[in-house]
């Protein structure tokens, strides 16, 4: 019995070991990285680039969560990115002094916020606003959730649609003199800016990227090790069966309405911690930059990569987060460069980053007709995408004619 | 049949618009019986499982379980009471594993939350342990069918392993009463037999069991006793013997004798009559 349970603990893991090993090059690769960068003289525009990529990272990760392992079509997801950002623009910066009369600071030792400026506001520790916000995420990811119970596919993807729409829509109408006569909590389209930027045993975070880039670095080292551990327990189980068969697994004991909200809640979590981390880094929030655009985005990496795969869809989020932060500027250049010394005014007009979303839009529709199971796919998933092998096919037809023949 | 049954439904009812599909069934299981459901294609059985396990809320009457009312619980819940049910088509995890189909079986009795499986504690690493003892408990009850493809995808099963796969899953539950919806079908005779010596055990293990089925050889074998549904309506009960002789039951099986067969078509008598062949030489 030991023994096979010994090896059932291996192979339950669909995508076990040389993943692991991948995983651990990768991180240790991650942590020189900036030693490379030192080289260049760019350093500074490489890691905004890559931190940026490491936010987009643990938003693919959330999402695929929701719609990887839950099988939840959610096309809204951005919202949770803003209310996480959002959040934190309350909890850490002067905005709140709009309407609030005092002013608030509540820091950590060796771990309290920026001390430039005034101290107006509420400014809370950057180290205890992060499950805050992940916290108030989560439960509008339930709220949001809620409503959706019932639908399931297309019926769910637009009413995700819709709430995407709705989230930074009433962000900007919270700003100031509102027509409903509420406080002024996101100062409307200009957005929220000055936000705090944590400190860690006296190395202030600032306009600095390294720093930012390790943050992000741990964030999704322990994103990726939650979401592995969640994949492969009761939970976990429990998501996939849901994806599989909702009607068998309400039978077999699983409460639907908990492991969907579940699911909503641990994306949204995920994704309000990205955005606060993102709004501290770059101080600045605005409702414009959470917009449907965002959410697609984030679904062409979990799609791309591989949904339900959690080494496909960091890979999916690094190449999409590369080809929206820098390649398509790159290449851009590379054009114009190409034109002014051709003497073509046609290449020297090419503007390949305004072609963004046809770029992602094409890539998904490639997808879909070539790979739909991702570039690197979750055994699981890649089976389940794939259509039956005619071997396959040959035996449900036995089966199906056996059946007649009993009927 | 004054002790309190395990199940036991009042005057169940459940309609489609104007579809009586379950009418005013009183049906009851004591502890440790097996009881087979039968009756024609469309007589309501499924609709009867479906009804108790919360899948349909009933129009009208009540199901008790161990003298609780269960009416119109969910799914879920009617689980966690200890009434586990198998599906007529089998409705596996097709991308899960065999061994991961029976842990989801266990959902129920698990414990483990959110923060537990993330951190994985003691607790939670004894408690996944313990599942996948008594997963491999339940599987090898089926010989090595499913044991020596604890890691294959329930998918690539045969047939018959489904089948077994999807009692296992069912069993894992540590249910008190088993609904089974015709588990021998499409399988050959072989198959069947030990199929059915697969149930009889499970029996003797103290499980009670309500089984759907329409190889009358198979209910006649091994009921204790024998409900006969038609038109949604209980139209007999009692022993198999009891059962077999009943005038109403030859009817709703082989049309009446005159006229009204050849009312209802020669196409429908055939199918209902079709069940089971070994049928005739009793009724005639």
């Amino acid at each position: 019995m030991s023994q096979q349970l010994r090896t059932t603990r291996r192979l339950s893991v669909p995508d076990g070991r040389p993943w692991q090993i991948a995983g651990l090059v990768a991180l240790v690769l991650a942590l020189l990285f900036p030693l490379a960068l030192a080289l260049t003289s760019q350093a500074q525009i490489w890691l905004d680039t890559v931190a940026y990529a490491e936010v987009f990272a643990i938003l693919a990760l959330g999402l695929n969560v929701v719609v990887g392992f839950a099988g939840l079509l959610d096309l809204g997801y951005a919202a949770f990115y803003a209310i996480g950002a959002y959040t934190f623009g309350l909890l850490a910066s002067g905005q709140a002094s709009n309407f609030l009369p005092g002013n608030v600071t509540l820091n950590l030792p060796f771990l309290n916020v920026a001390s430039s400026g005034v101290h107006q506001g509420v400014h809370l520790s950057f180290w205890l606003a992060l499950p805050v916000c992940g916290l108030i995420a989560a439960t509008f990811g339930v709220i949001l959730g809620a409503p959706t119970l019932r639908l399931r596919g297309d019926y769910l993807a637009i009413v995700t649609l819709g709430f995407g729409e709705i989230v930074p829509e009433v962000i900007t109408n919270l700003g100031p003199d509102n027509s409903l006569g509420w406080p002024n909590l996101t100062n409307g389209t200009n957005g929220v800016s000055g936000l705090d930027q944590p400190k860690v045993l006296g190395l202030q975070f600032s306009t600095d990227q390294l720093p930012w880039y390790y943050l992000g670095l741990v964030a999704l080292v322990v994103i990726i090790f939650i979401a592995g551990r969640l994949e492969n327990s009761r939970l976990g189980r429990a998501w996939i069966a849901m994806r599989e068969d909702e009607l068998a697994a309400s039978c077999m004991g699983i409460n639907l309405t908990r492991t969907k909200l579940a699911a909503f809640a641990m994306g949204a979590f995920f994704s309000g911690i990205a955005g606060m981390i993102n709004g501290s880094r770059l101080q600045t929030i605005t409702p414009d930059s959470f917009k449907f655009e965002v959410s697609i985005t984030i679904l062409t990496m979990v799609v791309l990569g591989g949904m339900g795969s959690i080494p496909g869809v960091l890979i999916g989020a690094f190449i999409v987060a590369a080809v929206q932060l820098t390649l398509l500027d790159q290449l851009t250049n590379f054009l114009q460069y190409i034109g002014g010394a051709v003497h073509s005014s046609f290449l020297q007009a090419v503007d390949l980053t305004q072609g963004k979303n046809l770029i992602f839009g094409l890539l998904l529709v490639l997808m879909m007709i070539f790979r739909r199971e991702g570039l690197f796919p979750s055994r699981r998933r890649s089976i389940e995408l794939r259509p039956a092998t005619t071997q396959e096919q040959a035996e449900e037809n036995i089966q199906l004619a056996g059946l007649r023949e009993e009927a | 049949m004054k002790q309190t049954a395990l199940l036991e439904t009042h005057k169940l009812s459940k309609s489609f618009g104007g579809l009586a599909a379950v009418q005013d069934v009183d049906f009851h299981v004591n502890k440790g019986e097996i009881v087979s459901v039968i009756g024609p294609n469309g007589a309501g059985k499924s609709t009867f499982f479906n009804v108790i396990t919360g899948l349909y809320r009933p129009t009208s009457g009540r199901v008790f379980l161990e003298g609780q009312e269960i009416t119109g619980q969910r799914p879920d819940a009617v689980l966690s009471r200890g009434i586990a049910r198998t599906f007529q088509n089998i409705r596996l995890f097709a991308n899960m594993t065999v061994l991961e189909n029976v842990l989801v079986g266990q959902h129920a009795r698990l414990r483990s939350g959110i923060l537990g499986d993330i951190f994985k504690g003691p607790r939670t690493r004894r408690e996944e342990r313990e599942a996948r003892h008594h997963a491999y408990e339940v599987m090898s009850q089926f010989g090595s069918r499913l044991t020596g493809q604890a890691n294959t995808l329930a998918r690539n099963l045969a047939y018959a392993d489904r089948r077994y796969l999807e009692i296992a899953r069912a069993m894992a539950s540590n249910p008190k009463l088993l609904l089974l919806d015709e588990p021998t079908v499409g399988m050959n005779p072989a198959e069947t037999e030990e199929a059915m010596r697969h149930i009889a055990r499970l029996q003797r293990t103290g499980l009670t069991i309500v089984l759907i089925e329409h190889k009358l050889n198979v209910v006649m074998s091994m009921s204790d006793r024998v409900v006969v549904l038609d038109y949604g309506q209980k139209i007999a009960e009692g022993t198999p013997a009891e059962v077999r002789s009943d005038e109403r039951v030859i009817e709703a099986y082989l049309g009446r004798r005159q006229t009204t067969a050849m009312a209802a078509g020669l196409a429908t008598v055939a199918d209902r009559a079709a069940p089971d062949a070994s049928y005739a030489p009793d009724a005639s």
